[in-house]
């Protein structure tokens, strides 16, 4: 009930936020209204292209910032590129620096960390990945992150479900160890129902032992 | 009184063979490797054909088609097969079945109406050339959902007539498939592979189903609101109730063996841990376990149901323990082998109550073992592929497990004492399997 509340919240500020950057352009000025020449004024015409490509460019930040509240960060990447190369100088431009202060936070809050066989330890590695975690979760205390375990598929099935949770767990707890505040997580254990590698090795084993971070408002950012 | 007596004495020739079996096993010393099932002694057992009105005809053939595949699934008996000469419901011939090999055989004739057939069933003790028992049983249509199970009642008699022990055939197996990708659902089974039966549809994860002793309930875990929750389901109406949705985990819910208690684990703060609840109505939860430093989860009853059998990780990697079900300190039964990493769980209590079987890892795969309550008499029950989650059957003998290996994965029933083996499904990733009890 609470989750789908807050999906409906969601919903409404990626709507709103949607309205707020992209719905009103500044309008285009109107044009002269000179009836008796029949000469176009050069002045007004760059003036026309001028909005053109402020609007084609706000078009395009809209966009991203869709990508963005959706989670896309590839997408939202690749319009932010976009922009940087064929709309320099635009309104558009100048709002690219907080959407891709945005992208890089979602992709450190998504980071995996990775654990050992059959152990819920936060090695080093995973430390500094939390670490840096912490940080964007300062920022932004009212963010909420589902913080998923999982397992490799060696374990026995329902084993690996308490497993997975106290993996989920101690990567919560070595979080809120970090002063951040235990209210913004929940956890969920997919045992080995969900690998992310496919394939009967080390390599693949090690990808699977993970815990994921899924964000629940990207708004909050 | 002379009758008791030889039959007595031929029960413990036969058993001394097979503990003579079974030593010279454990003295090669292979036992990691799987025992070596040594064929014991099987009585010999002929089923005549069943003599029949041409009312009831159908019900016959039906019947005495399931009977015979109830016999040879029983592992208990070599079955004889009777020679066309010898059909018929005459005069039985003890002494030229005694010569064919034959201890046990089982006669019967069909009567009453198509959609009421009695099936008057014997069983002869051909050593001793004389009726040991005879019952009529009202089956009903052969076209009734209940026909089959109706059927399997009768074989699972006519076993306990000659071994004095329960049958396996009028059970069934819950399980759960994959049914998609990362998605699964809980399917029922009868014992011989018919009535495949959908239990859930949920779209979503599913885990750990169990069946009420009587048969009517499921209990189960499934993701459906997003997160592992126990749920019970009516069978009949197919009417869900969540009986365990804590923040964190709910999994492994079983049944106490009368029906009034059930026992889960759910998160405890940081980690798993075992509580029990009384049924209907749901009430009173009672923490059983306090690991704090692992996980514990997986309980099984005791066929007394005064004791559990549990998965438990206190000292890092899970093992199996023994505990009072009311609470108490556990006892490791799952010993460390030398050359094995310690890693046991989904321990299944048998029945009978002398012995618990659960997965443990063996050279690199897992293998069902099964040790006595107290840990001793440890073996290793299957040798190839990655043997899984056992579930013993009402007899004691049996076990349903998941098996994966180089023909795919199916759901395999071992015979312990005869080391038989056959395929309940396969072609299908299924787990988790759960044996009922004799259903009533």
């Amino acid at each position: 009930m609470r989750r789908n509340a807050s999906i409906a919240a969601l919903l409404i500020l990626i709507g709103a936020g949607a309205v707020a950057c992209g719905g009103s352009p500044p309008p285009p000025p109107p044009p002269p209204v000179v009836e008796d020449t029949p000469a176009p004024d050069p002045d007004s015409i760059a003036a026309a292209l001028a909005a053109e490509r402020e609007a084609a460019a706000m078009q395009l930040c809209e966009q991203a910032a869709e990508a963005v509240a959706a989670g896309d960060v590839n997408r939202a990447r690749s319009l932010v590129q976009e922009i940087n190369r064929d709309y320099a100088g635009t309104e558009c431009a100048s709002m690219v620096a907080g959407i891709t202060a945005k992208i890089d936070a979602i992709v450190v809050l998504r980071e995996r960390v990775n654990f050992e066989f059959d152990r819920s330890r936060i090695t080093d590695e995973a430390a500094a990945i939390l670490q840096r975690k912490a940080d964007v979760l300062r920022e932004h205390p009212d963010l909420r992150i589902s913080i998923e375990g999982h397992c490799d598929e060696r374990g026995s099935l329902e084993y690996n479900m308490a497993l997975g949770q106290r993996r989920a767990q101690s990567t919560l707890q070595y979080l809120t160890g970090l002063g951040i505040s235990g209210d913004m997580f929940t956890t969920v254990s997919y045992g080995e129902e969900r690998p992310v590698a496919q394939g009967a090795n080390e390599g693949a084993w090690a990808q699977n032992r993970r815990a994921e971070f899924v964000i629940g408002n990207v708004d909050a950012l | 009184m002379i009758r008791t007596v030889r039959r007595s004495l031929s029960i413990a020739g036969s058993a001394l063979l097979m503990a003579a079996a079974l030593a010279s096993a454990q003295d090669r010393g292979d036992v990691r490797l799987g025992i070596t099932y040594t064929p014991g002694y099987q009585p010999g057992l002929v089923v005549t054909a069943v003599g029949a009105e041409p009312a009831v005809a159908d019900a016959a053939e039906a019947a005495e088609a399931i009977l015979r595949t109830d016999m040879a699934y029983a592992d208990r008996f070599e079955i004889i097969p009777a020679p066309d000469s010898l059909a018929g419901s005459g005069t039985i011939n003890y002494p030229l079945w005694n010569q064919l090999g034959a201890v046990w055989l089982v006669s019967s004739e069909m009567t009453g109406t198509p959609t009421g057939p009695v099936w008057r069933v014997s069983l002869h003790d051909v050593v001793f050339g004389e009726l040991k028992q005879v019952q009529d049983f009202f089956l009903p249509a052969p076209g009734d959902r209940d026909f089959r199970m109706s059927v399997h009642r009768v074989s699972d008699q006519i076993v306990r007539w000659a071994t004095g022990d329960p049958g396996i055939a009028a059970t069934r197996i819950v399980f759960r498939r994959k049914t998609g990708d990362g998605t699964s659902d809980i399917f029922a089974i009868d014992y011989d592979g018919e009535n495949l039966t959908r239990l859930t549809s949920d779209n979503s994860i599913v885990y750990s189903p169990a069946l009420s002793p009587d048969g009517g309930y499921l209990l189960y875990v499934s993701y459906v609101d997003g997160s592992p929750k126990v749920y019970e389901r009516h069978l009949g109406s197919g009417r869900s109730s969540l009986v365990s949705g804590v923040r964190g985990l709910n999994v492994t819910p079983i049944y106490s063996p009368d029906g009034a208690k059930i026992v889960l684990a759910h998160t405890a703060g940081d980690h798993t841990e075992l509580f029990e609840y009384g049924r209907g109505p749901l009430c009173c939860e009672r923490r059983l376990t306090f690991t704090n430093a692992g996980e514990t989860l997986n309980a099984a009853f005791s066929p007394g149901g005064d004791r559990l059998a549990i998965t438990s990780s206190p000292l890092g990697n899970p093992q199996i323990y023994v505990m009072p079900a009311a609470g108490g300190a556990p006892q490791l039964i799952s010993r460390y082998v030398f050359g094995e990493r310690g890693y046991a769980t989904s321990p299944d209590w048998s029945p009978r109550g002398d012995r618990i079987a659960y997965q443990a890892w063996v050279e690199n795969t897992f293998q069902v073992v099964t040790v006595n309550p107290d840990g001793g008499d440890r073996r290793v029950m299957t040798s190839s592929g990655s043997n899984e989650d056992p579930s013993w059957a009402p007899d004691g003998r049996h076990l349903v497990f998941s098996s994966a290996g180089q023909r795919g994965n199916s759901l395999l029933i071992l015979d312990t004492v005869s080391g038989q083996v056959r395929t309940l499904t396969s072609g299908r990733v299924d787990q988790l399997a759960d044996w009922s009890g004799s259903l009533p």
